[in-house]
């Protein structure tokens, strides 16, 4: 037998340990294993080669999976958690009463305020109808006679302009979050690392 | 009922069931850690790695291409923060420095053996470090393949496709670097 057909047999060996060696292989194999001392010697070298490998792999911590786990972070392919639009409603409508309340503690201004208020809601409709020069207007003026009217009025305006503004910027961010998980999903699937 | 495939739980992960995530944690934490001990030397270091690299997996996870091995997919994080580990480490990969009585190194090992007594646990210290400076020794690309394929039990196809070579080298290396561990070891494989 030459040293080449040698070797190959040997290289069979050695798959043969890791359970890679085609059934047609495995059968030759076995065949030239009967009449070749060396092949044998070689065979069992192999396995207990394998077996000390085995033998010698390190104990993982019980608690390793417990504290993977737990401290998993929020991926961004997560969905993002719905703002539920009750919340939302909530907060709008504590602001409107929080101001409207400011606004009826102020001394003899109850029924100037009720007009002010409605003139306000009645240019907010028009501006929706496209006469939006005219509304601002509007807007402008009852603004302006509603400031006038006390300081706890102004900071009424105050406050639900901050209130207003805090709920535009929530509203924002929660559709550029959405955009970018999106487009991350549509990304390429190199490594993450 | 047959096990889900790894592929199949990550699908599965990414429509919303996230606690399903322990399945891949519990199939791949022995096969990461005896992994990243080996290139890493060290048991503690090697635990807290295993844990980042899951947290990498999992944040991933929607950029895994299903038509490639799971498996492939994983080992190939675990090998570039390995990597990024030993840079800042400054540890090269090939050490013959022995660490015996590190905290948390090979002193803490519970070696499964038949035989009691002190001796018997001297002796398979002795086998332990061995092996360890046995890998150690070997060429690069050899030492890869063997802890990937005995530590990682990466099939030899998941190791072709890892390191992007044609499956007949990865079989060439593997039989030539376990003819090189036999040969470092001669001494452990007698009766």
């Amino acid at each position: 037998m030459s040293d080449l057909e040698h070797t190959r047999y040997e290289e069979w060996l050695d798959l043969d340990q890791d359970g890679g060696l085609p059934e047609e292989d495995e059968t030759r194999l076995a065949a030239h294993l009967a009449e070749c001392p060396e092949c044998q010697r070689q065979r069992e070298g192999l396995a207990r080669l394998h077996h000390l490998m085995r033998s010698h792999r390190v104990d993982v911590r019980a608690e390793l999976c417990q504290s993977v786990l737990q401290e998993l972070p929020r991926a961004p392919w997560e969905t993002p958690q719905e703002q539920p639009w009750g919340r939302v409603a909530a907060i709008a409508s504590a602001v409107v009463i929080l101001a409207s309340a400011l606004v009826f503690w102020g001394e003899g201004a109850l029924p100037a305020t009720v007009s002010a208020v409605g003139d306000f809601l009645t240019t907010s409709i028009l501006a929706g109808a496209g006469l939006l020069a005219a509304s601002w207007h509007g807007v402008g003026a009852t603004v302006d006679s509603w400031l006038r009217l006390s300081i706890p009025n102004l900071l009424a305006s105050g406050a639900m302009v901050v209130g207003l503004n805090l709920l535009l910027f929530r509203l924002l961010r929660r559709r550029g979050r959405l955009a970018s998980v999106a487009g991350r999903r549509r990304g390429s699937r190199d490594d993450p690392s | 009922m047959s096990q889900p495939t790894d592929e199949e739980l990550v699908a599965t992960i990414l429509e919303g069931e996230s606690h399903l995530y322990a399945e891949i944690v519990k199939r791949y934490q022995g096969r990461v850690v005896n992994y990243l001990y080996r290139l890493l030397h060290d048991l503690e270091e090697a635990h807290d790695l295993a844990q980042e690299v899951f947290f990498r997996v999992y944040r991933a996870l929607d950029r895994f291409d299903a038509d490639y091995k799971f498996s492939t997919w994983f080992f190939r994080v675990a090998q570039n923060a390995a990597i990024d580990q030993v840079r800042k480490r400054r540890l090269k990969l090939v050490s013959i420095h022995r660490r015996d009585g590190q905290e948390g190194g090979r002193g803490d090992w519970d070696f499964p053996t038949h035989e009691p007594g002190p001796y018997s646990r001297l002796r398979n210290q002795e086998r332990g470090d061995a092996i360890q400076q046995a890998i150690d020794e070997l060429p690069g690309e050899y030492r890869e393949l063997i802890v990937l394929r005995h530590f990682g039990e990466l099939s030899y196809e998941e190791i072709a496709q890892l390191k992007e070579m044609p499956l007949g080298t990865v079989k060439n290396k593997l039989f030539r670097g376990r003819q090189m561990l036999k040969g470092k070891l001669a001494d452990f494989l007698v009766d």
